[in-house]
């Protein structure tokens, strides 16, 4: 594991409400390394969306520190645009007036990314990273399908010249084959641009897939952390071990064929 | 004897020549189930609402020919649906919204069901509700909330609750489980399955998870763009496609599960 | 919102196109000059000369009424233009601002909305002197509570759909916001009601004119027209049916026209001003 460079430690945030004190996360500590992906999973309710806007600076916590290659950056507002967010219905997320190159483009023009003129090349360069063609840089979101959808929220977020991308539930809007889509194109861009990865989650799949190192969270507090692998199959806390069970997994799969011609013979 | 049986079930918008839906023929045997499989936006919400007679202006149901429980259905005919909706076909939703009042408490509009529909006393309804709740999961405190205050998972227990009281010939499930986190939604398909097993109650089940459909139904129609382009039962198609369009479905889920 | 313009239909467009001539061709279709006094011809029935005859000082009333269209519409046009300009930059700022100041500016919205439309008008005009201009002034100072409140809440409404929130979270300047993500949300719901009130503020020009508030003698415009031919109605009708007539048709055209459009735009049915 590289060095820690996103660092929440922590980290908790409470609501005051005329009912009473409502405690969304409870000391929540997460690191990161530099091109590392990690997951967040739990049930809804669980402050995984609270999570997420706090690590991306749109809220403050009301205890700890979340700290970018060890400054803080609730100190440091300009720190904000290098971590993006991927919404949870990317679809959603886009303004269905402008264009998909429009889209790209605006961050580049609002933070200066690109700088005047070497904005029509970043955005070849950044809709070729992301797989879409050329045809589709005219079109609107709804002429877009969900996958494409996914991949311009992704180019959006990464004009802004992040370093690292969180994902709050960008799966779950989704159907199957656009899942599939979105999560190549984050894995690529993990390993060329050496981004770091948020993935939250309340479905296991894209963390299985995706990332390395997995947090439970469960009514704000962490349930379970550590390597996926290892939590998947052997998971300690026994609501964890709960949620793993209940995981629905393809019947049919190659390996489960194999496996049962093996013992058939 | 089959539930319900369409014959080359189609949606069209006047005005236009390209439709919809087409083509689409399938039957469930009574306790059987079907899955709708395919990606968003290839028309099985539109499907299943056509299934109930629900769809929305302009749009419009051309069919070849349904029956439900044996009986022909005069598809054509708006008062005849009115017949077949709720005994008949009974339909859940993916957004418990569309289907729950939002200004009714949980445990009046079922009671209401009951009475509309079995023709109970209220004071029986409210009982066999209490009872219906319980089968879903729900403690009795669920009767005195109104939909907003329940979570995701629990308005889709309602709805089942509903469906329960209602004991439908066919229930259609669209998306039942999207957007649930795994626990939950292993909780419902397993509400459902009861439901199909204790009630005799057909299910047609619609989701863009390959997987619930291979937990839940017994036959799978796999539809793209308004198209059936393969259908048989869950172990014939999905684990030997045929089509090049249900190898692509598969092989993303595979993909997603970071297998293939 | 893929087609659907097939729901405007001929009708709509006849009447729309009517308007169109009727403002815009006014002048160079009349046939005499409506300003040009005869004393000798006080009072003609309809002829050749004089299509719809002429009034107590001998005017063409055909004249008058094509040039008048010029003047009400006109009036109306600044008028809606104005309030709905004026109504829509408070609307925005009382959305973006905090929620106690904007309790208190729809708070004082709603004092100003409890007074009839047009009777805040004829009092706000009537304080500041009949005159065309104080017309205009006393129009747009009534009718821009309402444009305010309406958009307030369709503002409220476009800030809270998910791309402006993600817009928003990203750091897209507020001027950048409501430009490109914000007003485009709000156009067509402000497309409707301008073609609306411009029905309503037509018949308030008009109305202000009859009551003496408007524009003044000699110009040619439909309320005064209207008020004029009132005494002669009886005997010589068709001193009224020329300006009566402009002002139906020029209601029609835009309730029909902006009905149309609200339903291409399936937005929901608008309550009065």
């Amino acid at each position: 594991m590289t060095a820690p460079f996103l660092e929440a430690s922590g980290i908790s945030k409470r609501y005051i409400r005329p009912s009473g004190e409502i405690v969304a996360l409870d000391a929540i500590d997460i690191s990161l390394g530099r091109g590392e992906s990690i997951g967040i999973a739990g049930p809804s309710g669980a402050g995984k969306s609270t999570l997420a806007r706090i690590l991306c600076g749109m809220e403050s916590p009301t205890e700890g520190s979340i700290s970018l290659e060890g400054r803080d950056i609730q100190r440091d507002k300009s720190l904000r645009r290098r971590i993006q967010m991927i919404w949870q219905d990317p679809a959603a997320s886009l303004n269905p007036y402008m264009t998909v190159a429009q889209l790209i483009s605006e961050p580049m023009e609002v933070f200066n990314t690109a700088g005047r003129d070497r904005l029509k090349e970043r955005l070849d360069e950044l809709s070729a990273m992301v797989g879409i063609p050329k045809r589709l840089l005219s079109m609107r979101p709804h002429e877009l399908s969900g996958g494409q959808c996914a991949r311009t929220a992704a180019a959006r977020a990464l004009a802004a010249d992040p370093i690292a991308l969180v994902c709050d539930e960008s799966f779950s809007s989704l159907d199957i084959p656009s899942q599939a889509e979105l999560m190549e194109v984050l894995e690529g861009l993990r390993d060329s641009l050496n981004l770091s990865l948020v993935i939250i989650s309340h479905d296991l799949f894209p963390i299985m897939r995706m990332c390395s190192r997995v947090a439970v969270i469960r009514n704000g507090k962490m349930e379970e952390t550590g390597k996926t692998c290892e939590v998947i199959s052997a998971p300690r806390s026994p609501w964890t071990r709960e949620l793993v069970s209940s995981l629905l997994t393809w019947p049919f799969s190659p390996q489960r064929k194999a496996g049962h011609h093996l013992s058939g013979s | 004897m089959n539930s319900i049986a369409v014959e080359s079930l189609a949606i069209e918008t006047p005005g236009s020549d390209t439709r919809i839906v087409e083509g689409l023929s399938f039957a469930i045997p009574q306790g059987g189930s079907l899955g709708l499989v395919g990606e968003s936006g290839t028309g099985k919400t539109l499907t299943a609402l056509s299934l109930c007679g629900l769809l929305p202006e302009p749009l419009r149901l051309v069919c070849g020919g349904m029956s439900v429980n044996g009986k022909e259905l005069e598809w054509d005919n708006r008062l005849s649906w009115r017949d077949v909706r709720g005994r008949g076909i009974f339909m859940i939703f993916q957004s418990a919204s569309l289907a729950l009042d939002p200004t009714m408490r949980i445990g009046a509009q079922i009671a209401e069901t009951l009475h509309e529909t079995k023709g109970l006393k209220r004071k029986t309804a409210r009982t066999r509700t209490t009872r219906l709740l319980e089968k879903v999961g729900l403690g009795p405190e669920t009767e005195r909330c109104l939909p907003f205050q329940l979570s995701g998972g629990m308005r889709q227990r309602v709805q089942i609750a509903i469906a329960m009281a209602l004991e439908p010939s066919v229930l259609i499930a669209d998306e039942p489980t999207t957007g649930l986190d795994p626990l939950i939604q292993i909780q419902i398909l397993g509400l459902l399955d009861n439901l199909r097993r204790s009630f005799g109650i057909s299910l047609l089940i619609i989701s863009h998870d390959l997987r619930v459909i291979a937990r839940m139904a017994d036959s799978v129609c796999v539809m793209h763009k308004g198209r059936m382009v393969e259908s048989g039962t869950v172990e014939e198609v999905f684990r030997t496609p045929r089509s090049p369009y249900t190898k692509l479905l598969i092989e993303s889920v595979l993909k997603q599960e970071g297998i293939g | 919102m893929k087609g659907g313009w097939a729901s405007i239909s001929a009708r709509h467009l006849l009447f729309a196109l009517a308007f169109l001539i009727l403002v815009l061709a006014g002048p160079l279709l009349a046939p005499n000059d409506p300003f040009e006094m005869n004393l000798d011809n006080r009072i003609q029935s309809p002829s050749l000369r004089f299509p719809m005859g002429t009034d107590s000082l001998g005017r063409c009333v055909l004249s008058r009424t094509l040039y008048g269209g010029a003047v009400s519409m006109g009036l109306a046009l600044a008028a809606t233009l104005s309030s709905a300009a004026l109504g829509m930059g408070l609307g925005l700022c009382s959305s973006a601002a905090g929620a106690i100041t904007r309790a208190v500016a729809m708070w004082v919205i709603e004092v100003m909305l409890a007074f009839p439309f047009l009777i805040l008008a004829v009092v706000i005009a009537g304080l500041l002197g009949p005159s065309g201009v104080n017309t205009w002034l006393g129009l747009t100072a009534a009718g821009f509570a309402w444009w305010a409140r309406f958009s307030s809440s369709l503002f409220i409404k476009a800030g809270e759909s998910d791309f402006v929130k993600a817009a928003r979270a990203m750091g897209i300047p507020a001027l950048r916001l409501t430009g490109r993500y914000l007003l485009p949300q709000v156009m067509p719901h402000a497309a409707v009601a301008l073609l609306l009130q411009m029905a309503a503020m037509v018949t308030a020009v008009s109305g202000l004119s009859y009551l003496g508030f408007g524009a003044q003698p000699p110009t040619p415009e439909w309320g005064t027209m209207l008020k004029d031919g009132q005494i002669y109605m009886i005997d010589y009708p068709w001193l009224m049916i020329g300006p009566g007539l402009a002002i139906t048709v020029c209601v029609a055209a835009f309730t029909a026209v902006g009905e149309a459009l609200r339903r291409r735009f399936a937005l929901k049915p608008l309550n009065r001003w």
